[in-house]
């Protein structure tokens, strides 16, 4: 998906004058010159300064003449749908995991995502089971990372 | 020499070991997948490393770039895909040599120099670091911050892409790293009232989203199924091999100069080694017209410079604590948590392990070389095996990898959040590479600024007081004046009156 530069230039633009707002708000230290607002309004300004020299340029020099090019996996309905999973498992696992638990939303993450790539649906869920298990002892057992246990592994 | 005798003790320890023969067989098979980088390899292992003490943890990353930068020729020699970017250059030459018959003197030949080059990097490495530490060690906030703003200059130029797009990403970390608490006054920023932010954008999340969250979904984006990998057996990779080292021993030479040079820049990692040694060697081949159709002087030149630079890019890292390019950016995140914060002080402090962290560079080229040979051996299988099911289970470690640097599901939202953000900025041909730097950098940066602004009371003429602040000053000036001048000089000739 490519926007065009002459409209990103100018959101980027915007968004520096964003940061040089959110920044002027910062209070500076009793008997200090300077305070945290500094640097960042200096990195609010470089991106209006970057911001409207891409826009500027981008209508000067961009062949591209819609606000937003779009990339080919848009038109296939099934590349979009692939695309769009990843966010949403990734939400699903942080939304499900700490009640579900680690094992049994890794493996339905894993199973969906295998899936829509094509792959067998009894493989797939082998697949993400043993893995999502390998995980689990890596990472829970010998890392000790706190992996939510659910109601699966409640006393893992 | 105690310090060196302290650096074998804690290198040659079975957990040390064992750890660099696990890393390379996972750098090898990372780096042979095409469409899985180096990067996203050290990216991967990152969450692990910070369970590890800080040898085995740095050995651990050492070893994995050093053999997914070489593992990424396997593919590009096989199927005429190179498995990472510092591959690409000569990957036409590979392939058209496998295609000829030739295949394991091409793979044979990037091992070897591979091995060679990383070699000789460390050996820049141990002699050069300790040398410019004892030098920095005068270096103040002034020169320090031209030091940083030398780096993140030279990451903007360097960049392939748009430099304005490049500075943009540059400016995009710079501010990532300012959310939290500020460096001096101790005031919360843009954490929009979350105490998950106080602490700072945690760089890991951010580094597994913009490297592997955002491939995953180029991968999913992608047409493209498994490869067909035609069913191939690789015979003896080292005949001839060292008939082309003594027939283009000035290739091997320079590659290796050009390597140790162009890794110290900050922002120049093995990738842009690689095109340049490439494109060096043939302007001074004799045979320039056969670049590209299966020669193999290139190669040679290539793939010694690309792995000499990974040594010399970690000069500026750990003498300054700048990195050289994007892994480095990442080990820089890896010293500071392993308490080893990297600087000239360290060579004074811990002078033990920073010689073992050089042993590791020795280690882990010599490990290349026969698990190299072995990955080579099993090419056929290794490139077999389907990407459909490993780009879920690269995700899953992904997701696992976030939440273990916090213990906290914050982690993963901010590894999403950068995910979509790296694809977005990928495909409008925004480099990543400057916003991961400006992150690193970016706390050193302001520190060094508000320091030296306080010190001088706000007189800015101050940071150029110091003869080597002002060298450093003129240098990044020159950088960003420079295409400013080329381009003023090429409006001047051309309207000059022809004749």
């Amino acid at each position: 998906m490519r926007i065009y530069d002459g409209l990103l230039g100018w959101l980027i633009a915007l968004g520096g004058g964003g940061v040089i707002l959110g920044a002027s708000s910062l209070p500076t230290p009793a008997g200090q010159p300077y305070g945290p607002a500094l640097f960042p309004t200096l990195l609010g300004v470089g991106l209006v300064v970057c911001g409207a020299s891409l826009g500027l340029a981008g209508r000067r020099h961009s062949l591209q003449r819609r606000w937003v090019n779009l990339a080919s996996w848009t038109r296939s309905p099934s590349r979009q749908r692939r695309v769009i999973l990843v966010p949403v498992t990734i939400a699903a696992y942080a939304a499900l995991a700490p009640t579900v638990g680690f094992l049994l939303t890794m493996t339905g993450v894993l199973t969906v995502l295998m899936t829509a790539l094509g792959r067998p649906r009894l493989e797939t869920f082998v697949i993400a089971l043993v893995t999502a298990g390998t995980i689990q002892v890596l990472f829970g057992g010998l890392l000790r990372v706190p992996l939510p246990p659910g109601v699966l592994l409640p006393g893992f | 020499m105690d310090a060196l005798g302290a650096a074998f003790g804690l290198v040659l320890q079975p957990d040390v070991l064992v750890a660099v023969g696990l890393a390379a067989v996972f750098g090898l098979f990372v780096g042979a997948i095409p469409g899985l980088t180096a990067t996203m390899a050290v990216a991967l292992l990152v969450p692990v490393t910070i369970f590890m003490e800080p040898v085995p943890a740095v050995a651990v990353v050492v070893t994995v770039v050093a053999t997914a930068i070489f593992a990424g020729d396997i593919p590009g020699a096989l199927l005429r895909i190179p498995g990472t970017p510092a591959s690409a250059a000569y990957t036409d030459d590979a392939f058209a040599m496998s295609r000829s018959g030739e295949a394991e003197l091409a793979l044979g030949v990037s091992l070897v120099y591979s091995v060679l080059g990383g070699l000789v990097g460390a050996v820049v490495l141990t002699a050069a670091a300790p040398l410019l530490a004892e030098f920095a060690l005068q270096f103040s906030s002034f020169e320090y911050f031209w030091l940083a703003s030398l780096g993140l200059t030279c990451a903007v130029f360097m960049s392939a892409q748009s430099r304005v797009k490049a500075i943009g990403s540059l400016l995009l970390g710079l501010l990532v790293s300012t959310v939290g608490l500020d460096v001096v006054s101790g005031q919360a920023r843009f954490t929009f009232g979350t105490t998950e932010l106080l602490g700072g954008v945690h760089f890991i999340p951010v580094l597994i989203g913009m490297f592997a969250v955002s491939e995953v979904i180029r991968h999913m984006a992608a047409s493209t199924s498994d490869l067909r990998v035609p069913a191939r057996r690789i015979g003896n990779i080292f005949a001839g091999v060292a008939a082309v080292g003594r027939r283009h021993w000035r290739s091997v030479v320079r590659g290796n100069a050009l390597g140790v040079g162009i890794g110290i820049l900050p922002g120049a990692g093995g990738d842009i080694a690689a095109w340049i040694a490439y494109a060096v060697s043939k302007r001074c081949s004799r045979q320039p017209e056969r670049y590209g159709t299966g020669h193999v002087e290139g190669i040679v030149e290539s793939a010694s410079a690309n792995n000499s630079a990974l040594a010399s890019a970690w000069i500026p890292t750990l003498v300054f604590g700048i990195p050289g390019d994007s892994t480095t950016a990442i080990i820089i995140g890896v010293l500071y948590m392993q308490g080893l914060n990297p600087g000239p002080t360290v060579f004074l402090e811990r002078p033990e392990l920073v010689y073992a962290v050089f042993l590791t560079f020795f280690l882990a080229n010599l490990v290349m070389l026969p698990l190299g040979l072995a990955a080579i051996k099993s090419a056929t299988l290794l490139l077999r095996v389907p990407r459909d099911l490993l780009m879920p289970i690269i995700l899953g470690c992904c997701i696992v990898g976030a939440f273990a640097i916090n213990n906290a599901a914050f982690g993963i939202v901010v590894m999403l959040v950068f995910g979509l953000v790296g694809f977005l900025m990928e495909e409008n041909g925004f480099p990543l590479t400057p916003a991961i730097l400006g992150m690193v950098l970016g706390r050193m940066v302001e520190e060094q600024f508000m320091i030296s602004m306080i010190k001088a009371e706000g007189n800015v003429l101050a940071f150029v007081d110091r003869p080597i602040a002002a060298l450093l000053a003129a240098l990044a000036v020159t950088v960003w004046a420079w295409p400013a001048v080329k381009t003023l000089r090429s409006r001047v000739a051309g309207l000059r009156p022809v004749g």
